[in-house]
């Protein structure tokens, strides 16, 4: 029972050090592409499309208070850096994230806005054209109502430019929340905020669970790059960790030792430079050395014509796949499906694993195991 | 004076159809996806402004492909204060715009995602940003409703209003736009109120005017060629037969300058622009005497209020000679007197439809230079002249022509 437990154990520990590589690739390379800002952005678009007044999505990613968002203040650097004598740079990136009550109050904004049509002026003693600010031309009677109960005053704004809206989905919806707030109370729009906002919240959980299904795929498509590359084939893996007492005593200790440092999952940041992540990838590296990943001298197998790039990065890795292929598919098929599970998974799976041995079995030792063989 | 650009375009990919870029890229229309994909990265937008500038004026293959993907790389920008922020580059800080919205909704290409209502708000937000610099117009179109709704939709936008300390303020809209070639004619019934409303208060309208440029792309019908009329054109047999051409052809006749005729005999103080003088192509090639710029001369010497603008025309220096000639032209007008063709010209540039052609940048300064710039044994009686046109096209004439019942530029 020992050797399969901890066959098990030490297999959970490989998928963890792989999976922790794949999700950081994954991570950095949806940060560089604004993956996560897009797919927000695209879903606010679908999401917030009203087609009897107008798309509210785009019109609050224009708003004031989520452009701002879009602005991204980085330090300048490069070759050239040096010859500037400013050091921030601006780059315009879609946000990865919204916060709600933003979005809520800018929607508010939105909504009491909505088919007002502002005035312009042109100033006698300037000549020019300047937009009048509705707040500065209330009428006696307009001031003295809002300077009595502003947060009414608000409130019915909000609710006059609901009214303003033609009838759609969204104009039901922000209805049927404003209903819900007490008239009596002081606070009601900032109620309101809360509203929209727990609404925004409760379609932000659907577009996480439908991010994470669509980044499944990309986990499972790395997973097997990485699989290939590394030449990390389950099956391989499996067999030498059942038939070597040492290999399996080495990486389950790892994997031990691992869990008991990382009492909780803490992935890599995908900000972490890539230099980091060589560090601790050969730290990790190098307690998997007993297992058969890597192609090691197979490469030398095939012949590269001095100085001939083509050969060396393109003919030769394409006849080691094919030569290859037949024996190791379906180890790194499962390899890569299970590295699409994330790191997350393998850490929970693992940490339960090591539990339950250290609770109900007796660890056997290299020496017991290679006893008993003979 | 500030100077003037009375003919740009703003709105950005949101804005525009689905298929707005397939037309656009025309036979090169099946790569608009990976176009637009490109061009929506910083990467793809700096490597087509390097293709642009290292094709030059070479008429190569890769310089067609350098123009459209310029073309597509500012319509792809994701907003239109992004594109108007764009345009500034160029100008003096004082300089203002005259901004056309373009209502796409009918031009079937599919929809867009911002819609045209949220166009509207989004150039009235700009507005409130640069209230003395952007002077929108609101782009009508009579497949947008009846008479009475297309009307009330204008006056929402283009009127007056009295504060409460009794000062006058415009509405944020100042002229109107109509685009012919998507698929109407002028003298649509269905535009009676707006055409009444602009004739009543001096308001000015810009109609496109040449045969290139966005057509309606959908399936043709018989009833787009019928509807109820203001007024009975008589330079076309109408109810028009459509003869199956294809759009590019068959959309031309919705632009003819002389359908504005019976409009304009109706109506003989409406002010109207007819963009692009009728195309550079009919000013050099066609020289019949009845080329849209011919009919537009034509029309402008017979009626007081009507203008031309030198948008995109400009991009092709060939036609720069023909302007200046337009600008000299005196017609005669009541007992013995003559008035002046040219103070009815005004400077365009029709960014970033002109992105095709050439920058911006050189669109801004190319013929202002052209025409500061003394040639070779002129006097200097004719240089003041240059001069002088240029003052006119890009200062007087358009205060001319923007002004209105409900604003003064």
């Amino acid at each position: 029972m020992a050797p399969i437990i901890e066959t098990a154990i030490s297999l959970l520990f490989v998928f963890l050090v792989f999976s922790l590589i794949n999700s950081w690739i994954v991570e950095y390379v949806s940060m560089q592409l604004q993956r996560r800002g897009k797919f927000l952005y695209e879903f606010m678009i679908r999401y917030m499309d009203d087609k009897f007044n107008k798309n509210w999505g785009l019109m609050l990613y224009s708003h004031p208070l989520l452009e701002v968002l879009h602005r991204e203040i980085t330090l300048s650097n490069g070759l050239f850096s040096i010859f500037r004598n400013y050091k921030l740079k601006t780059k315009r990136r879609l946000p990865a994230y919204v916060p709600s009550d933003q979005l809520a109050s800018a929607m508010i904004d939105l909504i009491v806005k909505h088919d007002k049509v502002p005035l312009f002026v042109k100033k006698k003693d300037s000549e020019k054209i300047e937009y009048v600010n509705p707040d500065n031309e209330l009428t006696v009677e307009e001031r003295e109502k809002m300077s009595g109960d502003r947060d009414t005053y608000l409130f019915n704004e909000f609710l006059d430019g609901l009214n303003r809206l033609k009838e759609s989905e969204m104009k039901t919806t922000l209805t049927s929340i404003a209903r819900k707030i007490d008239s009596k109370t002081s606070d009601k729009v900032n109620q309101l905020n809360t509203m929209i906002a727990t609404w925004f919240d409760s379609s932000m959980e659907r577009l996480n669970g439908w991010y994470k299904r669509e980044t499944r795929s990309w986990l499972f498509f790395t997973g097997l790059i990485i699989a290939i590359v590394f030449n990390v084939n389950t099956l391989n893996v499996v067999q030498r960790l059942y038939t070597d007492p040492q290999a399996r005593a080495t990486i389950t200790k790892a994997a031990e030792q691992y869990i008991e440092s990382h009492k909780e999952f803490v992935k890599d940041s995908a900000t972490d430079n890539i230099d980091t992540l060589r560090i601790r990838i050969d730290a990790l590296k190098g307690q998997l050395s007993p297992l058969p990943f890597g192609w090691g001298d197979q490469l030398d197998k095939y012949p590269v014509r001095e100085g001939n790039i083509i050969d060396l990065y393109v003919v030769r890795p394409f006849k080691l796949f094919k030569d290859n292929f037949r024996a190791n598919w379906l180890g790194w098929l499962i390899t890569g499906l299970a590295l699409s599970f994330g790191a997350p998974f393998w850490f929970d799976v693992l940490k339960k694993f090591i539990n339950v041995r250290s609770a109900g079995l007796i660890p056997s030792t290299a020496k017991e195991d290679s006893s008993q063989k003979k | 004076m500030p100077f003037y650009n009375c003919h740009i375009h703003i709105f950005s990919a949101q804005c525009a159809p689905k298929r707005f870029l397939e037309v656009g890229l025309g036979n090169f229309g099946f790569l608009a996806g990976p176009v637009k994909s490109t061009l929506e990265t910083t990467l793809g937008r700096k490597i087509t402004g390097l293709l642009s500038r290292l094709s030059g004026k070479s008429s190569s293959r890769l310089n067609t492909a350098a123009r459209y993907a310029s073309f597509a790389s500012v319509g792809t920008m994701s907003t239109q204060e992004m594109v108007f922020s764009n345009i500034l580059r160029f100008y003096p800080a004082e300089a203002r715009f005259v901004v056309l919205s373009l209502n796409m909704d009918y031009m079937g290409a599919g929809e867009s995602d911002l819609t045209f209502q949220g166009q509207v708000d989004q150039i009235i937000e700009l507005r409130k940003k640069y209230p003395d610099q952007l002077l929108p117009f609101l782009s009508v179109d009579p497949r947008m409703g009846s008479a009475r709704e297309i009307g009330m939709f204008a006056k929402k936008y283009v009127g007056l209003e009295q504060l409460p300390d009794g000062t006058m303020a415009s509405r944020p809209f100042v002229g109107i736009k109509l685009y012919p070639a998507l698929g109407f004619f002028p003298f649509d019934g269905r535009l009676s109120e707006v055409i009444q409303y602009c004739s009543d208060n001096d308001l000015p309208i810009m109609t496109h005017c040449t045969p290139s440029g966005a057509f309606y792309v959908g399936k043709i019908s018989a009833a787009m060629g019928s509807p109820a009329p203001i007024c009975q054109p008589t330079n076309i047999q109408y109810p028009h037969q459509f003869t199956n051409k294809g759009n590019n052809t068959e959309t031309d006749v919705f632009l003819y300058p002389k359908n504005w005729e019976c409009l304009l005999a109706t109506y003989p103080k409406l002010k109207v622009c007819f963009a692009h003088m009728g195309g550079s192509n009919m000013m050099l090639q066609r020289h019949d005497g009845n080329s849209w710029f011919d009919d537009v001369k034509h029309l402008m010497t017979t009626y007081e209020n009507v203008y031309t603008d030198i948008s995109y025309t400009l991009s092709d220096s060939d036609t720069w000679e023909m302007i200046v000639d337009l600008c000299k032209t005196n017609v005669p007008y009541g007992a013995g007197q003559t008035r002046s063709l040219g103070d009815r010209v005004l400077f365009g540039t029709d960014y970033f439809m002109t992105e095709q052609e050439d920058s911006e940048k050189n669109l801004a300064q190319k013929f202002p230079n052209w025409l500061l710039t003394p040639g070779k044994g002129m006097s200097t009686a004719e240089a003041n002249e240059r001069r002088e046109i240029l003052r006119k096209l890009t200062e007087e004439n358009p205060v001319r022509y923007l002004s209105s019942q409900f604003f003064t530029p």
